[in-house]
């Protein structure tokens, strides 16, 4: 909180100008941009705070800056706020200052914080404890979650005046009201941090659920406002404005102190080659950085990765470095949260020198301000790398981010173009308001809470609604009656929607009688089928056997110097088709597909290379869900094998199928990860070649759904990145037709195959008139 | 350029049909090979479990009705008439059976006094010396050197025939099981007792298709039944028992405190009912359990039922079916489903009322 000039710069500028001058790093480094140091802006209050809270900002020599201050008197106003200040800006007293001030003068009033992860809720529990210790406030904080033990939950809905929750927690009381309802009648404030984590799908649904919660307020005769803390954004005052339906003032100009700042790119491909892998250059960044004592987080794209990197760091700083194996940790979910909680204390006290996290560790979680951020990859959105780059540079030293490329399109499209990066606007936070699936699915929710009726209700979920709820009437979903629209389904309608999609069917991973962590099923087939090498905390184990039954995985530890891979098969069975068209000649199609996916074999790899190949038993997973496909005419097919051959023709298939699932999140905004593809030389019964993009969620969530409407589009964003991607072998690379989610280990791709079916699919003068 | 040859009209409903499947899967109770309980659920309704012959059978009864009761009107299968308030209409059934007060006369509830651990300060071997130096109720211990200002003020409530305070006294001192609650229930007259319970669409926030509730008039039992024979009669179901609720003093129930209480609870506040009731809620299942728990296999009513009150039922439907039921009904508009949940509702009510005459008699 105060700023001491004197620092120690040197051990961090000696660092830099070691690498900056060095001939092997110097030609990979492909932008150095500096952000400059920032002193402090400060402002009185207007008025002052009540004198618990002016006595205890005293007492800790707390000045405020002036963004927090906007925060306050904005609050004062009645004004809802959305805050878009970076991490570590001193967020969390913008947002407490208000709320302890209104509940101070308020005895009964009481306030909602909504986390999107329980670690980040319980970071926050610890910090409203202490300052109701030391004001005096009485507030009584508690966490309000899954884990909740039932014995204490009448408690905290009667007597805690700041309930702490998270969007899952949220969905599934809202039903319960009536037992909240001297909560909800005296609710002044709603606080909703990482609000940005709300947007696509996850964020369309959170939408809904703030529908619900704002006419439950209604009900019970409150209107609270609302402060967000959100990453940047493009778009904050439409997103706030999607989410919660309220204009929200936008705070953004962060006026605390920051220290200089030095981003690098750093391309280990410049040269079209890569001489070592992102993840080598990450490693021999990070054991100079420690080596300098400098204090540095790594950032990686997978969990497997992060714990291969921490494995393989502490072995490599044992044996070339003063650095102690016990300095390096590595950081993800799945692990017990008091485990995590000691890596948190372990960087926070600086007993940790370096740690390789996901991005778990991207949410606000306080573990103090770091010297150096790395990124082994680009994270996939620039919030991340926001998010991720604010670790660094918050405490009294000069810090560092550096951001290594992976070989694939995007992140050497980053590599050459550094303005469109630092200059050019941030992501749009997109909310789908209009989601058929999703609206619907609350549109049941919110009937079971209270009987929709009046006008309002329309508004909030738009103008549809009366056209879902007379669909659901006719099928006994709900029923019209005088009060309203009445919920009277057999199943909990909560139950119903799932916000995430992720099952309940989770595997506990035991070793020794001791529970690592729990899987879900889907994961569990991936990392921790028999035979797996599975990593926790740096240990490896290698699983004996998985009991589906039990859902138990036991594991052995067992030190190997190889690692898994397991290979999976995927078939798709067309249930319906419910759209078709014929596009620029092309034959598209959208509807309900079954896909059954089985895992048939892993392999043991060692530095990228298949030591063997084991064949693998587990059930199928099948699930249903909606696809766009298109066909491809036995025309072109001959043509293609004629120029080459069968297996060129298979492989081309497969690689546009690939580079369209790559392009996908430009146009439907979604992940990657969200969609599945599948293609197939002959598809029963037309025999024709088909190509299959689908939702990755159970029953369909209308991604493939709109990607049918931007087919054409899609298509040929697809062509470019193929025809421009400059690698020259027919197996493709990340760039272009290689998926770093290809069940198939990418095998079976053809470069030349792909680029002349597209060719010939787009080349309209001769395909035009040639319809189905 | 393009054709679009939509078959999905701006389809909702194709994606309310989806729910409706997304719905339906979700099952609240478990079919099961045997008849045995996991001892851990006896009591738990998050977890109903349905021997799978108990669900055959039950099937085969929906079938029956629907054929036995083809075309028959409401009025034939259930004498009643409709009742209308501000809500709306739903349908009232009566039905009066015989039933002995005579057990009150006894003044049982005297006994309370012989608690001696209602006064502060007396535990289990507290009671035990009192009891040996001859102290043997409340009233004695008024000379008492050390109770007698605790013991004047309890006489004081008792005498007086202050409800509220002696409620408020007991609810400090005893548990929920304590055999004294059930004496304390006679010192209002029988006609202030409500026995209920609720038969519902689901364990919660769904709704509720049959409120009963049984008060004691001379030497009858008369059972109200409020049918909701759709939806939009809910309402107008939960004003009427709130209505009918309303002066009296005791609230009996059976599992009554988790489940049909609080339920009754969340749909008056659904539909913005306010409730003025201010019963004392007596749950006969902690009474159950705390007696018989040795020396039964489980406390549901029905076992209750058959082992202590010696009664055996036909034809009925199970409890985690009722919803199947209803909306057999709904769908078919034939009343024949629904003649198992009403009996079996009207057994409830019956048995909860000897029961806890049972209890009071121990």
């Amino acid at each position: 909180m105060s700023n001491n000039p004197f620092s120690n710069q040197e051990p961090m500028e000696a660092f830099l100008h070691k690498l900056l001058a060095d001939p092997w790093h110097q030609p990979r480094i492909s932008h150095v941009e500096v952000m400059p140091e920032k002193e402090a802006e400060y402002v009185p209050l207007r008025r002052p705070l009540p004198d618990a809270l002016q006595t205890w900002l005293e007492r800790f020599r707390i000045r405020l800056y002036v963004h927090q201050v906007e925060a306050l008197e904005a609050f004062r106003e009645g004004k809802d706020i959305i805050l878009t200040t970076p991490t570590s800006s001193g967020k969390t007293l913008s947002f407490n200052l208000p709320v302890l001030e209104a509940l101070s003068k308020d005895p009964q009033g009481t306030a909602l914080y909504l986390y999107p992860a329980k670690a980040l809720s319980f970071d926050q529990l610890g910090t409203l404890k202490s300052m109701e210790k030391e004001t005096g406030i009485s507030i009584r904080p508690a966490v309000y979650d899954g884990d909740t033990p039932q014995s204490q939950r009448p408690g905290i809905r009667k007597k805690s005046r700041i309930v702490l929750t998270n969007p899952y927690e949220l969905h599934m009381i809202l039903p319960w009201h009536s037992k909240w309802s001297s909560f909800y009648a005296h609710l002044k404030a709603v606080i909703v941090d990482e609000a940005h984590t709300y947007r696509g799908v996850f964020g369309s649904h959170m939408a809904m659920v703030f529908r619900r919660f704002q006419r439950i307020c209604k009900f019970y005769g409150s209107n609270p406002q609302w402060i967000m803390s959100s990453a940047t954004l493009a778009n904050p005052g439409e997103f706030s404005k999607k989410l919660i339906q309220k204009d929200c003032h936008w705070i953004s100009k962060d006026t605390s102190p920051q220290r200089k700042k030095t981003f690098l790119l750093y391309n280990p491909f410049y040269d079209g080659i890569g001489l070592t892998t992102t993840h080598d250059s990450a490693k021999e960044l990070m054991l100079g950085l420690m080596e300098h004592d400098l204090q540095s987080i790594c950032f990686t794209t997978s969990r497997k990765m992060a714990e291969w990197m921490g494995m393989s760091l502490k072995e490599l700083a044992e044996r070339k470095t003063k650095v102690k194996a016990s300095q390096i940790a590595s950081y993800r979910s799945g692990y017990l949260p008091e485990d995590r909680r000691l890596i948190e204390q372990g960087l926070k006290e600086k007993r940790l020198l370096g740690v390789v996290s996901t991005n778990a560790l991207e949410l606000g979680i306080d573990i103090g301000s770091l010297d150096c951020v790395l990124m082994s990859g680009y994270p996939g959105t620039q919030i991340s790398t926001w998010q991720q780059a604010g670790r660094a540079g918050r405490g009294k030293k000069d810090a560092m981010v550096c951001l290594i490329a992976f070989q694939n399109p995007l992140d050497q499209f980053l590599m050459d173009h550094p303005s469109s990066f630092f200059e050019k606007n941030h992501e749009h936070a997109i909310v789908d308001l209009s989601n058929p699936y999703i609206v619907s699915g609350h549109l049941l929710c919110a009937s079971a809470e209270i009987p929709l009726n009046d006008s309002s209700d329309k508004d909030a979920f738009g103008h549809e609604t009366w056209n879902i709820l007379e669909e659901m009437e006719k099928i006994h979903l709900i029923r019209k009656t005088p009060s309203g629209w009445v919920y009277m389904g057999t199943g909990r309608a909560t139950d119903a929607v799932s916000l995430n999609q992720i099952g309940s069917n989770t595997y506990r991973v035991l070793c020794g009688g001791k529970t690592l962590e729990q899987l879900q099923q889907g994961q569990a087939y991936r990392e921790a089928h028999t035979g797996a090498v599975f990593l926790h905390m740096n240990q490896s184990y290698v699983v004996d056997r998985m009991d589906h039954e039990k859902k138990v995985i036991y594991a052995e530890p067992a030190q190997v110097d190889y690692y898994t891979e397991a290979l999976k098969e995927v078939q798709l069975e067309v249930m319906g088709t419910l759209s078709s068209k014929i596009c620029h000649g092309i034959p598209v199609f959208f509807g309900e597909v079954f896909s059954n996916e089985s895992f048939y074999a892993y392999q043991q790899k060692r530095y990228d290379k298949v030591l063997s190949k084991m064949p693998l038993n587990l059930p199928d997973l099948r699930f249903e869900t909606q696809a766009v496909w298109f066909e491809i005419s036995l025309k072109i097919k001959e043509d293609v094998v004629k120029l080459v051959g069968e297996e060129g023709f298979i492989g081309g298939l497969h690689g546009i199928e690939h580079a369209m699932i790559g392009i996908f999140p430009f146009y439907v905004l979604c992940d990657r990860w969200d969609v599945g593809g599948f293609s197939t030389p002959q598809f029963y019964p037309s025999m024709k070649p088909h190509i299959f993009i689908y939702d990755g969620y159970q029953g369909g969530i209308g991604l493939a759904e709109k990607a049918y409407e931007l087919f054409f589009d899609i298509l040929l964003a697809s062509y470019d990145v193929i025809r421009k991607c400059k690698c020259e072998n027919e197996s493709g690379c990340p760039a272009c037709i290689q998926s770093p989610k290809c069940g198939n280990a990418n095998q079976m791709l053809h470069k030349s195959g792909a680029l002349i079916i597209l060719e010939k699919l787009l080349c309209p003068k001769k395909e035009k008139e040639r319809e189905l | 350029m393009e054709k679009d040859n939509r078959k999905k009209p701006d389809n909702w409903s194709y994606v309310a049909s989806k729910w409706k499947k997304s719905v339906l899967s979700l099952k609240e109770y478990l079919l099961t090979d045997t008849h045995e309980q996991p001892a851990s659920s006896s009591f738990s309704y998050a977890s109903l479990h349905l021997p799978m012959q108990d669900y055959t059978h039950a099937t085969q009864l929906k079938e029956k009705l629907l054929l036995q009761y083809q075309s028959k009107c409401c009025d034939e299968v259930f004498p009643g008439e409709i009742c209308t308030n501000d809500y709306g209409q739903c349908y009232h059934i009566v039905t009066r059976m015989p039933f002995s007060t005579s057990f009150v006369q006894q003044k049982k509830w005297e006994q309370i006094l012989e608690h001696l651990e209602l006064i502060p300060g007396i535990g289990p071997i507290t009671r035990q010396k009192l009891h040996e130096e001859g102290y043997g109720s409340i009233k004695d211990l008024c000379a008492h050197s050390r109770f007698q200002t605790s013991a004047e003020k309890f006489m004081n409530h008792f005498e007086q025939g202050s409800l509220h305070d002696l409620h408020q006294w007991m609810s400090q001192r005893l548990h929920r099981s304590h055999p004294a609650w059930v004496k304390l229930m006679t010192m209002s007259p029988p006609q202030s007792w409500a026995f209920m319970d609720i038969e519902t669409l689901g364990l919660f926030s769904r709704p509720i298709i049959l409120i009963g509730a049984g008060q004691v008039e001379d030497n009858e039992l008369v059972i109200h039944q409020w049918l909701v024979r759709d939806i939009e009669e809910e309402a107008c179901a939960l004003m009427e028992y709130a209505q009918w609720v309303q002066d009296k003093q005791f609230l009996v129930t059976f599992n009554g405190q988790r489940f049909d209480i609080p339920y009754l609870q969340d749909r008056w506040s659904y539909y913005g009912i306010r409730s003025s009731s201010h019963c004392y809620s007596l749950d006969m299942l902690y009474h159950s359990r705390s007696k018989w728990k040795q020396t039964l296999p489980n406390c549901k009513l029905q076992t209750i039922e058959q082992a202590i009150l010696h009664k055996q039922r036909s034809e009925d439907a199970p409890g985690a079916l009722v919803p199947e039921f209803y909306q057999a009904y709904l769908q078919t508009g034939n009343l024949g489903p629904m003649v198992p949940i009403v009996t079996h509702n009207q057994v409830d009510i019956a048995s909860l009322a000897e029961l806890s005459v049972k209890l009071y008699e121990q």
